[in-house]
């Protein structure tokens, strides 16, 4: 007689799903706090976030957090090696995690200081005449 | 988003940025030869010493030119060189072009600094030189052009630095370099600065000139900006504007050159000095009035001594000013515009050339 194959279901611990959570977000945070006080190299962001994470689930005694750190930093460092080998899925290749991606250029409204290089209007909405101000330390 | 966001945003390196802002020349050398009329610059790889920079920009950079230079290197010593230097500044010219929408377009006078000395003679042998700097002098002592509005040369977009000249033997093998200073933006990754988005205007530093001749010391009006067949190097555009763009003109200059014969140039100035100058937009006065503070003269007078050993000594003068005007002038679109220089009867310097130089900016629709 066969035996019946019984199906084991899939429990739900929500101990390790918050761990595991807590060691996501800490190997993102933990560069950005060190980065403030000693700036870091980007190419370091993964391992201090791994290390950060490991020495974090160390001192709390919680196992899976500091495992998980190690997890997660481990895919950071590798994913973008690997996407390099295999070409990704076409899209462009992300920059080491950390750095933010170029954001997307903000579109200037009015003319507020149109000499000031960074208020650029090149294209504008609202063409206002510069004022001696704005235009006598330019000559 | 305020000035210190915006700058901690894109100016400054740090964790969760990426982009790098410097002070930064693009610069480029090239020898100017008789005959040759147009030159075109940063087109050539990059070579020490000669250019740093070989455009189009790459896709991680992006350029923002705040003032214009350039210098060629020569010392203008006899009145041969200084007639060949007014060329250079009342008939050559810059244009710029991005993605082939001109830019700007600026009269020589407007960037080129330049070396002259006065040759003085003692009584016996000794010929000796006292050479100073000229050009266009800003308040803060740059000479060159600073531009009330940065020109963007964005991510691989297309450029053209064309300089036209009457190409005049006496630049034969003279090194012209160029200087474009500015702000670079350099990113970890390709980017592009979204000049355009939804706006529908543009605005660019632009200089308005118009060079003519001076036929004859008879009362004469200049009517400037108004023909459009003149020779491109003697004229950036003419009123009226089109109904696409309006001007606002925050300086004025006007540049009086050596005649054909040279004769003092103390008498240049204290001739052109009464000339009136008159503007009317749409019928009403503008500006009415003479040229003690906007009127530059470049010019070399060779005088022999009657002395043994009869020594030829050359006196040079070169007055460059603006007037920057405490209200701009503004030209709206399709105005009727008069713009009138008069020159009263037995004035001096016949023959030679008078420039009048607009600074401003222009506001135009993208068409």
């Amino acid at each position: 007689m066969a035996r019946r194959r019984t199906k084991r279901k899939v429990s739900f611990d929500s101990k390790i799903v918050i761990d595991v959570g807590l060691a996501g977000l800490a190997t993102r945070l933990i560069p950005q706090v060190v980065n403030k006080f000693m700036p870091l190299d980007p190419t370091l962001y993964s391992v201090i976030g791994a290390g950060g994470t490991y020495l974090a689930g160390t001192l709390l005694k919680k196992e899976v957090l500091a495992n998980a750190g190690i997890a997660l930093g481990l895919v950071e460092l590798v994913s973008p090696m690997v996407e390099e080998i295999i070409g990704g899925f076409g899209s462009p290749a992300t920059l080491p995690m950390g750095v933010k991606a170029s954001p997307t250029p903000i579109a200037i409204k009015g003319a507020p200081a149109l000499n000031d290089p960074m208020y650029l209007a090149d294209y504008t909405n609202s063409p206002a005449v510069q004022s001696y101000n704005d235009y006598s330390g330019s000559y | 988003m305020n000035t210190t966001e915006l700058l901690n945003k894109y100016m400054y390196p740090g964790y969760m940025d990426n982009v790098v802002r410097k002070q930064y020349p693009y610069y480029d050398t090239l020898n100017m030869v008789t005959g040759t009329t147009e030159y075109f610059f940063f087109q050539t790889p990059v070579a020490p010493f000669l250019r740093n920079k070989q455009l189009p920009v790459t896709g991680s950079e992006v350029f923002f030119i705040t003032g214009i230079s350039a210098y060629p290197v020569l010392n203008h010593v006899t009145t041969a060189q200084i007639d060949a230097l007014n060329e250079l500044l009342q008939q050559s010219f810059l244009e710029i072009m991005v993605d082939n929408r001109v830019q700007m377009k600026l009269p020589g006078a407007d960037f080129i600094k330049y070396q002259y000395a006065n040759a003085t003679a003692d009584q016996v042998v000794l010929t000796a030189l006292n050479t100073h700097m000229g050009g266009n002098l800003n308040q803060d002592g740059f000479i060159g052009r600073k531009l009330p509005i940065p020109i963007l040369m964005n991510s691989q977009s297309n450029f053209q630095f064309r300089l036209v000249t009457p190409g005049n033997a006496v630049y034969n093998g003279i090194a012209f370099k160029l200087v474009l200073h500015g702000l670079q933006l350099d990113k970890l990754m390709t980017f592009e600065y979204d000049a355009l988005k939804e706006n529908k205007l543009q605005q660019i530093p632009w200089t308005l000139y118009n060079t003519v001749v001076i036929p004859s010391g008879a009362q004469n009006t200049f009517q400037l900006f108004q023909n459009r067949a003149t020779a491109p190097n003697l004229i950036s555009g003419t009123f009226p504007l089109s109904n696409i763009e309006t001007f606002s003109m925050q300086a004025i200059e006007v540049l009086v050159n050596q005649p054909d014969v040279p004769i003092d140039p103390a008498t240049i100035f204290n001739s052109r000095i009464t000339n009136e100058l008159f503007i009317s937009v749409d019928d009403r006065v503008y500006y009415n009035g003479d040229l003690q503070n906007m009127l530059s003269v470049v010019a070399g007078f060779g005088q022999t001594l009657t002395t043994t050993p009869d020594l030829d000594v050359v006196n040079m003068f070169n007055q460059r000013q603006q007037l920057i005007f405490k209200t701009p002038l503004n030209f709206p679109a399709n105005a009727k515009v008069n713009f009138n220089l008069t020159q009263p009867a037995g004035s001096l310097g016949i023959t030679g050339e008078i420039s009048v130089i607009l600074r401003g900016i222009v506001t135009r629709r993208v068409a």
